[in-house]
């Protein structure tokens, strides 16, 4: 498998494949854990309980992972209290998302930031809004000198709208 | 709790009649055909909810409400990308292909479009059954689908019960390429004074 090369202050766009997403994004994590100690995870279609599962069963230490989960609110009005979890309001809100990301990574010393996946930010966001964010968040962890790696789902869909996303970051890897 | 299979067949033709009601409101919102299949009633643990759910690898668009009163549960709705854009087009009177994105708007019509559908239901519900049902405002969410069944197992009201009934129901208004399901989860402890209303009119 291709190894991603992600340094402090760098920043990659992850491209998968849809069919084989889960598999490939957990190797990719798998990975990354050996790299960094402390991970920030925002998850923005898979909620907190479904990726802890992942987790243990890829054996991807949870360890030092804060999860930020825009999903699980959706779904239940009341959600569990969490120590390694901030759950946000709405998986469309870009000013709640950018508001968790940045308290977190000014909280805490996170070595790396990953947003799993910008494909869904295109199905609630116009493209040009998605874009200012990813471009304020790819600023925001440069300055932090923090590893950013934005996943997104491969197809016909947002071709464009990655390819535009791939003049904000350093590296664009597309995985089979 | 073992069901008798006329329980069952009541609980169904509950579901049917329910779903009935809910697809011709639809009919009318939307001046299309809709198609229903018949409805199926499972009688599960949490833990197999992923054998409902857990079928589509990619993102859905899913809408939750939960019920209380004399019945605690849950409804979703689950549409592909696809079919609930051809559905918000639809409800917001917009050209077919025209909506790129589930903006504000879209998301708010579809949650009342699932208000409204589930009201009609619980509504049938009340009124044959005289059964109290109180749902909350539906909430979207894109996800998984894989991910929905795990959701909903660790749902406050699923970690609160052994066994559901799970009444499941596929609609579709096939020339607007809108495609979904429907599911109604209940607590089984709902299910003794349901069947006793269904007792009572028998």
């Amino acid at each position: 498998m291709k190894q991603i090369k992600l340094e402090a202050g760098t920043s990659v766009l992850l491209v998968l494949p849809d069919e084989r997403y889960m598999e490939t994004l957990s190797d990719t994590l798998l990975g990354l854990s050996k790299q960094f100690k402390n991970t920030c995870y925002v998850t923005l279609n898979t909620p907190y309980v479904s990726l802890m599962r992942l987790f243990t069963k890829r054996k991807i230490p949870r360890k030092n992972v804060l999860v930020i989960d825009a999903v699980t609110k959706a779904v239940q009005a009341v959600t569990p209290e969490n120590d390694h979890c901030i759950y946000v309001e709405s998986q469309s809100s870009l000013t709640h998302l950018s508001l968790a990301i940045t308290k977190a990574v000014e909280t805490v010393k996170f070595q790396v930031v990953v947003i799993d996946s910008i494909s869904t930010l295109f199905i609630y966001n116009n493209p040009k809004v998605v874009e200012r964010f990813i471009h304020f968040i790819v600023q925001k962890m440069r300055q932090h000198n923090v590893a950013l790696l934005l996943v997104a789902i491969g197809g016909n869909e947002n071709n464009k709208e990655l390819k535009q996303m791939g003049m904000f970051v350093d590296e664009v890897v597309h995985l089979d | 709790m073992r069901l008798t299979k006329y329980q069952k067949d009541a609980l169904q033709e509950m579901s049917n009649y329910g779903t009935g009601k809910a697809a011709n409101l639809l009919n009318r919102i939307l001046h299309k055909e809709i198609e229903l299949t018949a409805p199926e009633l499972h009688i599960i643990v949490p833990k197999e909810l992923g054998r409902y759910f857990g079928g589509p690898k990619n993102l859905v668009v899913c809408m939750f409400a939960e019920l209380d009163g004399d019945m605690q549960g849950i409804i979703a709705l689950l549409l592909s990308q696809e079919s609930a854009k051809s559905l918000a087009e639809l409800l917001l009177q917009k050209k077919k292909g025209s909506l790129r994105i589930l903006e504000p708007e879209a998301q708010k019509q579809l949650a009342q479009i699932t208000k409204k559908l589930s009201g009609e239901y619980l509504r049938v519900l009340r009124s044959f059954l005289g059964v109290s049902v109180r749902m909350t405002r539906p909430r979207i969410a894109i996800m998984y689908g894989a991910a929905v069944a795990e959701t909903l197992e660790a749902h406050s009201f699923t970690a609160r019960i052994k066994k559901i009934a799970l009444l499941e129901t596929g609609f579709s208004a096939e020339k607007s390429n809108i495609f979904g399901d429907y599911f109604l989860m209940l607590g089984i402890r709902s299910l003794p004074g349901f069947l006793k209303a269904i007792e009572r009119k028998k």
